[in-house]
This record gives structure tokens, C-alpha cells and sequence, in this order.
């Protein structure tokens, strides 16, 4: 991964994180309340919690203020929602102050995608062997 | 046209066509739903609540352009990583970001009354694989890859169901096949 100072293209993407990051928890309740009432389809159909399985927990959780717990229902998807809202509050920041940002435009190495593989496939597991 | 930078264009063109498409589809429903009411049961209208629903769709309109602009960030993202998974970056996010704010153009299937979500669907797979496999110059199956994979896993499921029904329904009622 080639690095690079943040310009001036990258400012609508920063504002859109930005914008999406502030929206996250306004949109936190709708999936703990709404998103409840509609039946996980892949688990109904396989028997299997699919890799999403526990987000709506994990909102509920998050809203009780138990951090940890929502956590535990999808470690993943937590730790993305919460890179998801630090990141979109601090990229328009790094953006003026042209910090680096990465150039994803090459393929990774296969052994950085093997473990980020590795890493979701072991998500899913945990999270498969939580709801049995 | 460059395919990595300038990505403000094409979000103010998938938010106004993805905007254009839901007012017209809530249109429809909102009409539809209209239509409906005076046949239904009274408890059946009683549970529907015409002017609530009503209400809603309008609350949803206004924010839509925010709800489109807020998905078709977090869907490229996922793409992305589809395509990072598997190899198939051969140029940055933007680009990813870019051949979805221009699929967004299948949602005007969505004017198209009763199927017009499941035309909108299957468009925006074809339009998402070619532009992919253009832009990222990579295969049209690795582009498939990408763009269905997620899909499958989280929610495809829900709409091969949904397909596999009213197919169902379109044959039982023709009077094909062994669907009765």
C-alpha cells in the first residue's frame, strides 16, 4: 500500500464519511427498534447466523450502554461501526492537514488478504457458535 | 472520463435520479394503497393506517437524498472489500464509489409500478459487474463476485425467495408446470 498527503479530491469523501458518521447514531435506535421485527432470512433458510447476525443485538446493547456485550454479539461489525464514526468525525481534520492517506488502487499481497480473510471467517465462526 | 477522482458529480446525479425514483415509487404505493383501502377488511384497514403510512413515506422523502448519499458510501465501501478480498483493485475506493453513484441509475426502474424494485435490482447487478470489471479492469465473474457475495450472505436470500415466489405464483396461476 502506497501512501500519499490527502488533496483536495479527497475532501467530498472525508464529508461524506463525516456526514455518514453523525447519522450512525441517530440511525442506532431504527436498527435496535425496526430492524428487530424482520427474521435473519440466511439463518432461517441454512440454520446459520449469517455474518451481520448480532448487529441488531449489538445496537440494542450499545443504546443499554454495554459496550462490551455488543461487542461479544459481533466483534466485528462493532469494531467497523466504530472506526466507521471515529474515522468520519476525525477525516475531514486529516484531510485539511493533508495528513496520508492510503492508495488502495494495487491489489494486497495474498497473505494481507488471507488474514483479512482469515479475520472475517473467524468473526463469522464466533459469531455462529454464540447463537447455537 | 476519469474513473478515480471528482466524486461530487456523480453523488449529485445518483441522489437526484435515486431521489426522482423514490418520489415516484412512493407515488405509486401511496396511489395504490388509496385504491386498495375501500376492499380490504375494516381491521385489515384499521392495521395498514393509511394516513400514518402516508405520513412516513413523506418523513422518508426528505431525507432521502441523505439516505442515498449515507448507502451508496457504505456500499462501495463493502464492494470494495469484496474486491480487496479478492484481488481485484486495480484502482482506489473512488473508483468503486464512482460505478455505484452511476448504477444508481437502475433505480429509476423503480417509477415502474409493482416490479419495478425487482427490475431495479437485477439492473443495478448488471450495471455493477460491467463497471467494475471496466474500471478495475478485472474479470466480469470477479466483478460478479463482488457485487452478489455480500449480497447472498446478508440479504439475497430474501430476494432469490421473493423471485421464487411470485414465479410460483405466475405459474400456479397460468396453470404450469407442477407449482399448484
Amino acid at each position: 500500500v502506497t501512501w500519499r498527503p490527502a488533496a483536495s479530491e479527497h475532501r467530498p469523501l472525508a464529508f461524506l464519511w463525516s456526514l455518514t458518521a453523525l447519522a450512525t447514531p441517530a440511525l442506532l435506535p431504527w436498527i435496535a427498534g425496526a430492524a428487530s421485527h424482520v427474521p435473519c432470512l440466511f439463518r432461517s433458510l441454512t440454520g446459520l447466523s449469517c455474518p451481520t447476525c448480532g448487529g441488531t443485538r449489538a445496537a440494542q446493547a450499545l443504546l443499554a450502554g454495554r459496550p462490551l456485550e455488543a461487542f461479544l454479539h459481533n466483534p466485528a461489525l462493532v469494531l467497523a461501526g466504530g472506526l466507521l464514526v471515529a474515522g468520519g468525525l476525525l477525516a475531514p481534520i486529516w484531510v485539511r492537514l493533508r495528513g496520508p492517506v492510503p492508495d488502495l488502487g494495487q491489489p494486497l499481497p495474498l497473505a494481507v488478504r488471507g488474514l483479512a480473510l482469515a479475520i472475517l471467517a473467524a468473526n463469522w465462526g464466533w459469531v455462529i457458535l454464540r447463537s447455537s | 472520463m476519469p474513473v478515480t477522482s471528482e466524486i461530487m458529480r456523480p453523488l449529485i446525479y445518483a441522489v437526484l435520479v435515486g431521489g426522482a425514483a423514490a418520489a415516484v415509487a412512493a407515488f405509486w404505493e401511496i396511489a395504490f394503497r388509496g385504491m386498495m383501502m375501500p376492499f380490504l377488511p375494516g381491521e385489515w384497514r384499521e392495521e395498514m393506517g393509511f394516513a400514518g403510512e402516508t405520513i412516513q413515506q413523506i418523513i422518508f422523502l426528505f431525507f432521502a437524498p441523505l439516505i442515498i448519499a449515507i448507502a451508496l458510501f457504505i456500499s462501495s465501501a463493502v464492494i470494495h472489500l469484496m474486491l480487496i478480498l479478492l484481488g481485484g483493485t486495480n484502482r482506489g475506493y473512488m473508483a468503486t464509489m464512482r460505478v455505484n453513484c452511476y448504477g444508481e441509475t437502475s433505480s429509476l426502474a423503480q417509477m415502474v409500478p409493482f416490479a419495478g424494485y425487482f427490475f431495479a435490482v437485477v439492473w443495478w447487478v448488471v450495471l455493477m459487474i460491467i463497471g467494475l470489471a471496466q474500471v478495475h479492469r478485472i474479470s466480469h465473474g470477479k466483478a460478479a463476485v463482488a457485487v452478489l457475495l455480500p449480497t447472498v450472505l446478508c440479504c439475497g436470500l430474501c430476494i432469490g425467495l421473493i423471485v421464487l415466489l411470485i414465479s410460483a405464483g405466475v405459474f400456479a396461476s397460468l396453470g404450469l408446470g407442477g407449482l399448484r
